[in-house]
């Protein structure tokens, strides 16, 4: 009888543990993206997303600038790795720099989407605007790198979109619509806790860097007016305030991207670019990229013009005789660790000296990257309105641009230094070559610069050795990754490919 | 009437008709519970434990019956005798074996699929740490990748992989289905078998397509007290490293790889200049480790119960300085009667500590190839120590050229420890409630606990990368429970046997992990502490928080019926339900199996002399596979936010601002089980009395929308290289398996040797639109076996008259080839040798994979030698092509450029130009390989005051013989490039010594 009990309460109990669990789980952490966008806050986040992507390591955040100064006659440099054939134009279809560039330009392009696609739902035009702005931004890093007949992504995509190469002026269409609109839509400036949003006057700038390189410099010149009429922007005093964190609203800078110092390194939100430019490996930079000659060239012949030392020299490149210190090391130590005797200079600006100082050790570390990097600058725009003034005609008018950007470095008047740059048409254009890298080396606008004076070709050889391995009618984009090829049937391979 | 009431009578009056006695086996060993019964009555009982029996029988001339699990049964008269002794043989053609098959038992000779049943003994000899690498090589289509890394657990692959991530079978253990693999004690393991084909599976529906390995745990046995201990203690070491070059060999070639013409870079004025340095890495590197491992257990039974104890502990030190393993562990099983033959409760509770530290992080790019692969990559020209270094360990310069972290540096520097603990217990109710229907509740449960801290000091340990001081501390938890409720009917009525079985069970996984870190923002720590609280972030150091959570749910309503007509002719039918939290529109489905067999012996007319059984099997089966088990959610995009989001900062001093996107792993809500539907036709045979036997397994069919990792273009804005899962792909497989044993049972000198071979062969039949099949130098495409290799096709070195006959403006990879390139054939033809003159190439997967086990009895001596291997395989040897292109790692001490006209491989460069050292077949070598894998001889020491005394000494992995030109033939490479040999820990050898002893 008693085993029966027993029996009985060990049966009753299993019964309690009858079907226990739910099939129906719901994911404790993340929110599905179908339920996801509510409100106006969920819209600001998507937008702040898309500032994000522009401080990856593969965007400004380090591979920007390698991909920009190395292909252009500014950067090069001895290493017997993949950087060497980036900087001689014999990358593989398979390298490692176009996917990532190919691959985060378009993440840029997915977030800004994503917000152009939601905003109507809340009627934020600011907040379509600044998308609007990302989304050509996106497109003018890959049509100026892959040529025009990337993919042609206009909306949000889901897994199963394989999207068809652009036409020939598709996608300057899409970008140059997306600019107008974003003008429309943006605001001159932004309360100050908000600097660094997207501008109307970064939107102008960025469409006017787009009508540039298709030669397109009446378009131009009517937005870069425009830009020097809001009365926003003005030069700092100091060159060199621009390449450091002063903790200030800058009022050169158009358009930044911010960085922060020690942030946490799984937000990526450091730069890197102090650590792959320098002369040579040591100290914690590694030397990927160091300057050509050229640079170095054109101080030399501003000094003999001008008859006195350009400020702006000590500034922008490291060099043995500098008068500042790289890491605590002068430019001397630095070069004589350099592999290459002849090439003895290394980029200056964005260098992180104060941060890379404040370590104690003189070395410079990944964390220490928290200079906010400078997209579009006063600066530019003026020596971009003097190359469209003359572009039209109107050189007299251009050389006063031309000197306001001298002036703030103390250097004489151009016709004063050089008497005959405004004899003519080419004249100028040349002198304003000179200006240009004088003024902007190492803020990679010297491969558009190259691009849009028809100079991106085998000839600039006499400029930059490199140039001796590039193949005409070849290397002026760069190859479609290979991967994606292989993953998109309907995109084709381009020139280079 | 008369005679029955004056046998009564007689009964009730004396001692003359109670027949006692006691039965033993073979070695006099008595056998508790064996059942001895009256001939032609039910009138029986069953042994004590002592082996005891009484019975009272009805005449002085009644025949008992004694019959015992495992023994030949036997008939004994009992001659006027009221003392009968019955010894029993164990019984060597095990017809009547009953084995586990998932929710139930069958008897073996009853089996329709393809059943492996491991002979646990065997593997009990070898001196791997966990079950699983013990099955290597133990059963026809049952494959083992074993690695030498301390506390790592070998791939299990049963019958080739399937599927593209997840390939590991499923474990049951004492009925209990596990979500991993288990950590128990292998000697706590009382047998195993392994449900290989798709109808045996089927019984476990979406969990079956890697094939079931079925585990059950050792029990107590009625009897006096026993207990067993093994003890083995021995050393390790890497069994193969691989010459390489001294300081001048290895500067000879980079100096000529900088001076030819077209190299990347520049050699600085005072490279590779010999600093007085060669080092050789692989001395300085690898060690010999000790091993130890201990186990005992303690176990006994009465009436009515059983119960077993046991402790085991497993110490492995690592062949490379850092790694160290050790498991502690104990078990309690026991079983209770709370109403004997009606209600049984039993529970088994194992819980198991482990610990692994120095383990290799191959995730982080500042450590990775720390170990072997360091030990080989390393420059000779670079010192261990070097004082003038900011940590004070050697490393590459812009002068020499290494990237790779120092391995001392790394072992003495990154303190990283793994601890575990796991617990898994399980309740049984086992009920019979009316004759032939019985009711089983299991209830399981499994909980493991984890605990990972990982510490680094500020240090330099490599060239360029300066890593700040950090620490990452975590805590992870899972807990699965496991539920059954299962009705059994079994009734015979003349020759027609039949069962039916219905059973509804659950699973519940959930897992919870939280952790904190200091990512390089740390000052260092007071010495030797190393904990949260003892650390110093520096100023902004910010720590990174986070935590975890997720639950899966399995339920299953499962059902079997089974029937055998006079033991000739057998069917079963099975067909399961499983619905999946982790699929959204399409949750449940129905996994179906149905088998038919025929015991040919059994006809009245077969009469083949020595044939005691042939055995006819056909099955079919349908079981599933989840290969999206990782995520829980994986049905839903999610948004990327919060902690490590797309975050942003705006104003001059950079306010955060909090970001949200579309995550990167896009969802897919249509995700469902892959399928697998196969045949399998099989033949058993046992010859001889059972000393020859013969089992083979043919089978075929398909694997049906296999979720495949499909590559989604980066224009859609989610990365390069990302990929979702689809139930895109379809598969055709088919193989064979084959297994022969032979017995010699008989005699001083007895012996059984067994073999087995296996191959299996997949082969794409659809793919995805937009899915090319190139993965790393693999092709797969649509009607050829998967993973094919895919690469240039390397014809010699170039001389000048090749090149002078070459048409104008030949290039290979963008460069005019000079006398001493690697040569390839221009396969399309363009006079361009690029990405499209790769072509498919070899034969990845094995023509044959096999094991050979001999183990042999003399007197007291024991001998055991087991081999396996594989033949006919192509393996692209990428280790060997990395090291020969890489100026920045040491070269094969065999390696011989082209250099100044002498050399046999391409000339050297500093990358890739020239196609020199690009992926190709001169890297294709022939994979095959045999591994002594196991040696070992006993001997029983003849001790009256123990039951067993063995001594022994065994070696593993003592030797391979293979052709490959590489650290390590053993691997299984991915799915789609099953033939990209990659370096590893290499499988290292043990030779150790132990003893086995019970009382």
């Amino acid at each position: 009888m008693k085993n029966k009990i027993k029996s009985i309460y060990i049966l009753a109990l299993t019964t309690v543990f009858f079907g226990c669990f739910e099939l129906d789980q719901i994911d404790p952490i993340n929110v599905s993206e179908a339920t996801f966008w509510q409100t106006v806050d969920d819209l600001n986040k998507g937008v702040i997303a898309t500032y994000d992507a522009l401080q990856s390591r593969d965007m400004y955040g380090q591979n920007l600038h390698i991909l920009y100064s190395g292909l252009s006659d500014e950067g090069t440099n001895e290493h017997p790795f993949e950087f060497n054939a980036l900087v001689r134009f014999t990358l593989s279809d398979t390298n490692a720099f176009g996917g990532p560039h190919w691959a985060s330009n378009y993440t840029l392009i997915s977030r800004a989407y994503q917000v152009l696609q939601n905003e109507p739902n809340f009627n934020k035009p600011e907040v379509a605007g600044q998308a609007e702005f990302m989304i050509a931004l996106g497109y003018f890093n890959l049509v100026n790198f892959f040529g025009e007949n990337v993919a042609y992504v206009d909306k949000v995509q889901v897994p199963a979109d394989r999207p068809f190469s652009a036409e020939n002026g598709q996608i300057y269409t899409l970008m140059e619509s997306m600019l107008i609109s974003a003008i429309d839509k943006l605001p001159l400036s932004w309360p100050v806790n908000e600097y660094g949003k997207v501008t109307k006057g970064a939107a102008q700038a960025l469409l006017a860097k787009h009508y540039f390189q298709l030669g397109r410099y009446a378009d131009a010149e009517i937005l870069l007016k425009a830009i020097i009429d809001s009365g926003q922007y003005s030069l700092l005093p100091n060159f060199a305030d621009n390449f450091r964190e002063t903790g200030e609203v800058n009022p050169e800078a158009i358009f930044v991207v911010n960085f922060i110092e020690n942030g946490p390194t799984n937000e990526t939100d450091n730069n890197r670019r102090h650590q792959i430019f320098s002369v040579s490996e040591q100290g914690g930079a590694f030397g990927d990229i160091q300057c050509t000659n050229m640079i170095f060239n054109a101080f030399v012949r501003e000094e003999t013009a001008s008859g006195s030392k350009d400020s702006r020299m000590d500034q922008t490149i490291i060099y043995p005789g500098s008068e500042l210190t790289y890491y605590g090391l002068t430019g001397d130590v630095w070069a004589e660790a350099a592999p290459n005797p002849e090439l003895l200079t290394g980029f200056y600006k964005y260098s992180e000296q104060e941060h890379v100082e404040n370590n104690g050790n003189g070395t410079a570390l990944e964390e220490d990257g928290g200079t906010d990097y400078i997209v579009l600058r006063y600066a530019d725009i003026l020596l971009m309105y003097a190359e469209a003034l003359n572009a039209g005609g109107n050189t007299a008018q251009a050389v006063t641009y031309v000197d306001q950007v001298r002036a703030r470095s103390g250097r004489p008047a151009l016709l004063t230094a050089y008497p005959g740059a405004a004899g003519s048409q080419t004249a100028f254009r040349d002198q304003l070559e000179q200006e240009r890298i004088l003024e902007l080396s190492g803020e990679n606008w010297r491969y558009f610069d190259l691009r849009r004076w028809g100079k991106y070709n085998n000839a600039q050889q006499v400029e930059d050795a490199n140039f001796a391995t590039f193949t005409d009618g070849q290397d002026e984009v760069a190859g479609i990754p290979q991967l994606e090829l292989d993953t998109n049937a309907n995109l084709k391979p381009n020139q280079a490919n | 009437m008369l005679l029955v009431l004056f046998i009564g009578v007689q009964s009730i009056a004396g001692a003359q008709t109670t027949v006692t006695g006691k039965v033993v086996d073979g070695s006099g060993q008595p056998l508790p519970g064996a059942a001895v019964i009256e001939k032609s009555t039910t009138n029986g009982t069953s042994t004590d434990f002592d082996g005891a029996f009484s019975l009272e029988v009805s005449n002085a001339n009644a025949t008992l019956v004694v019959s015992y699990i495992g023994f030949v049964t036997k008939e004994v008269n009992v001659a006027g005798k009221t003392t009968v002794n019955v010894t029993l043989e164990e019984d060597s053609n095990q017809l009547d074996e009953v084995v586990v098959v998932g929710y139930g038992r069958q008897k073996k000779s009853s089996l329709t699929g393809a059943v492996s049943i491991i002979d646990v003994g065997e593997t009990e000899k070898s001196q791997y740490t966990n079950i699983t690498d013990r099955l290597q090589g133990r059963a026809a289509g049952v494959n083992v990748t074993a690695n030498g890394e301390p506390g790592s657990v070998g791939d299990i692959r049963i019958r080739g992989s399937a599927f593209f991530n997840n390939n590991t079978p499923l474990y049951v253990v004492d009925g209990v289905i596990l979500s991993g693999v288990p950590t128990i004690g292998p000697n706590d393991v009382e047998n195993i078998q392994i449900l290989k084909d798709a109808s045996s599976a089927a019984i476990y529906g979406a969990g079956g397509a890697n094939g079931v390995i079925l585990i059950t745990t050792k029990k107590g046995k009625k009897g006096r007290l026993r207990v067993n201990a093994n003890l083995t203690t021995g050393f390790q070491q890497i069994a193969e490293g691989l010459d390489v070059m001294d300081a001048a060999g290895w500067s000879r070639i980079v100096r000529a790889a900088f001076d030819s013409p077209n190299a990347s870079g520049l050699q600085p004025a005072d490279a590779f200049n010999l600093p007085g340095v060669d080092t050789d890495w692989q001395k300085a590197v690898f060690r010999t480790a000790s091993l130890q491992d201990a186990n005992i257990n303690v176990s006994g039974g009465g009436d009515r119960h059983t119960i077993l104890f046991g402790v085991n502990y497993t110490y492995q030190d690592g062949t490379v300085p850092g790694p160290k393993f050790d498991r502690t562990g104990i078990r309690l099983n026991s079983s209770f009667d709370i109403i004997k033959d009606r209600l049984t409760v039993s529970e088994n509770l194992s819980i198991n500590r482990t610990r692994a530290s120095g383990s290799v992080d191959e995730d982080n790019p500042a450590t990775a190839g720390v170990g072997v692969g360091a030990a080989i990559d390393m420059l000779p020209v670079i010192p261990v120590y070097d004082p003038t270094r900011l940590s004070g360990y050697g490393h590459g310069d812009f002068n020499n050229l290494s990237f790779t972290a120092n391995p001392i540096g790394y072992a003495d520097l990154y303190k990283n420890t793994d601890e575990g603990t796991n617990i898994f217990g399980n309740l049984n109710v086992d009920f019979n409630i009316i004759d032939g229907l019985d009711y089983h509740f299991g209830v399981g449960i499994e909980k493991t606990h984890g605990y990972t801290k990982a510490y680094n000091p500020r240090n330099q340990i490599r060239r360029t990368t300066i890593v700040g001081s950090a620490l990452a501390v975590g805590h992870s938890e899972s807990m699965n429970t496991y539920l059954e409720h299962r009705l059994t009917y079994e009734k015979t009525f003349g020759k027609h046997a039949f069962s039916l079985m219905g059973a509804y069970n659950e699973l519940e996984e959930t897992a919870f992990s939280s952790g904190v870190s200091f990512d390089q923002t740390l000052d260092a720590f007071r010495a030797g502490l190393f904990e949260l609280a003892s650390a110093s972030p520096i100023t902004t150091g910010v720590p990174t928080v986070g935590s975890d959570r997720s639950t899966i749910v399995t339920q299953s309503l499962i059902s079997r019926f089974t029937y055998d007509y006079d033991n000739r002719y057998l069917l079963k039918a099975s067909v399961r339900r499983d619905s999946y939290s982790i699929f959204l529109d399409n949750r449940s489905d129905i996994f179906p199996s149905l088998d038919l067999g025929w015991n040919l012996h059994n006809e009245s007319f077969f009469n083949v002399k020595n044939i005691s059984q042939l055995k006819l099997r056909a099955a079919y089966g349908e079981v599933g596979n989840n290969d999206a088990d990782s995520n829980a959610y994986i049905g839903v995009t999610g948004i990327n936010q919060g902690l490590g989001g797309p975050n942003y900062n705006l104003g001059p001093n950079g306010i955060s601002a909090s970001g949200a996107t579309r995550a990167s792993a896009l969802g897919n809500p249509s995700l469902t089980w892959a399928r697998v539907k196969q045949y399998n036709f099989g033949v058993d045979l046992e010859m001889f009395d059972g000393r020859l036997a013969f089992e083979g397994n043919y089978y075929f069919g398909e694997v049906e929308d296999l979720l495949a990792d499909i590559t989604i273009p980066a224009s859609a804005g989610v990365g390069f290289e990302n990929t979702i899962k689809l139930n895109a792909v379809t598969n055709e497989q088919n193989g064979w398996e084959a297994a022969l044993t032979y017995r010699k049972l008989k005699g001083d000198f007895t012996y059984t040797l067994s073999a087995n071979a296996f191959a299996t062969r997949t082969s794409v039949k659809s793919v995805p639109a937009g899915f090319t099949g190139i993965v790393g130098n693999s092709l797969t495409t649509v009607g050829s076996p998967r993973a094919r290799l895919f690469l240039w096709e390397y014809q010699g070195l170039y001389t000048q008259a090749e090149i002078d006959a070459l048409p104008p403006g030949f290039l290979v990879d963008e460069f005019e080839p000079m006398v001493g390139d690697a040569k390839y054939r221009d396969v399309n033809g363009d006079n361009i040798i690029d990405q499209n003159d790769r072509v498919a190439y070899g034969n990845t997967l094995p023509d044959v994979n096999f094991g050979l086990n001999f183990s042999a009895n003399y007197k007291n001596w024991d001998f055991t030698v087991f081999l396996s291997g594989l033949f006919g395989r192509d393996v692209f040897n990428g280790t060997l092509q990395g090291l020969h292109g890489d100026i920045a790692s040491n070269y094969p001490a065999d390696y011989n450029p082209y250099i100044d006209g002498v050399g046999t491989y391409p000339r050297p460069q500093t990358d890739g130009n020239h196609g020199n050292y690009r992926a190709s077949t001169l890297y294709v070598e022939d994979g095959s390989f045999v591994k002594l894998r196991n040696l070992q001889i006993g001997y029983i020491v003849p001790w009256k005051s123990v039951d067993n005394l063995r001594v022994f000494v065994s070696g593993q992995n003592l030797f391979t013989w293979t052709n490959f030109n590489g650290v390590e033939p053993e691997f299984e490479g991915g799915f789609f490039t099953a033939g990209e040999a990659s370096l590893g820990y290499p499988v290292v050898r043990s030779i150790s010594a132990g003893l086995n002893i019970s009382l």
